[in-house]
């Protein structure tokens, strides 16, 4: 294999090296090919390094981040129904509360704000409000730009 | 090169921080994604400073801490916490556990390696 910039990712394409860089038409490169990318720039600095494979990062995640949206909305559909049970609430609270302390890294200051007030309507004593539920979690799908459906 | 240990459970924060730490200050960086391999990993390599998460499942950050100050080969280790719980009562019972810093979530990949140093008294 040959060396990489990075022992993580290519920068090109956030590949993993047991995984082969791909390209444009999604087809799988092995090994670090990344003067095959194309239209690929070097990045100019190391803080452009990092924002690149970040984002790159983000991306990746999606998946991730698309169930745990689908999971607050399930949530909130409970609480308006009043099928909230213990178990869902408490998955939805520590979900929003690894949401709050991600979302900004990856440049979403404003989505940890809301992830923070779900946590905090999650966790509080009361049942929680279903109308604040559900309008916390559409505005950080909104936030996020993530249709609903998403996951398909 | 300053080696550099991370320990959290999520995914997406260690890769981040590791890239962060990497790229910006060009240290070393190893993970590991629970208190229990965290421990394993400083025993069979000590670090120069780790990077943990306090909510974790299992074992979280606080007594991972405990665990590592009762081994004599990795006590001495600084050990920086990373928390998301903002609020004033976690904030003090972190600082009275004798971590070097606690630093919150969500980080700025761009100054962590900054903000690391500064705790660490790394910067000169």
């Amino acid at each position: 294999m040959e060396e990489s910039p990075s022992s993580r990712f290519c920068p090109a394409c956030s590949a993993k090296p047991q995984e082969g860089c791909r390209n444009a038409e999604g087809d799988i490169i092995r090994g670090w090919h990344q003067e095959r990318h194309p239209g690929y720039k070097p990045p100019a600095s190391p803080a452009e390094a990092s924002q690149r494979l970040i984002e790159q990062l983000w991306y990746r995640n999606m998946p991730l981040t698309l169930s745990r949206l689908d999971l607050f909305d399930a949530a909130a559909l409970a609480a308006r129904d009043g099928t909230l049970t213990q178990d869902v609430r408490d998955s939805a609270a520590s979900t929003a509360h690894k949401m709050a302390g991600s979302l900004g890294m990856f440049g979403y200051k404003r989505g940890t704000d809301l992830a923070r007030q779900l946590e905090q309507l999650l966790e509080s004593s009361a049942v929680p409000d279903a109308t604040r539920l559900t309008s916390l979690a559409e505005q950080l799908r909104a936030e996020l730009k993530v249709p609903v459906g998403s996951a398909g | 090169m300053r080696r550099i240990l991370i320990i959290d459970d999520e995914d997406d924060i260690r890769e981040v921080a590791a890239l962060s730490l990497e790229s910006m200050a060009g240290w070393q960086v190893t993970t590991a994604s629970s208190g229990a391999d965290g421990i394993r990993a400083a025993l069979a390599d000590p670090p120069d400073a780790i990077l943990m998460d306090v909510m974790m499942p299992m074992m979280d950050g606080p007594t991972t801490f405990k665990e590592m100050q009762a081994m004599p080969a990795i006590a001495h280790i600084p050990v920086i916490l990373l928390t998301a719980k903002v609020q004033g009562p976690d904030q003090r019972r972190f600082a009275g556990l004798g971590v070097t810093a606690v630093l919150f979530k969500p980080f700025d990949p761009l100054t962590l390696a900054d903000q690391m140093s500064t705790a660490l008294g790394w910067k000169s």
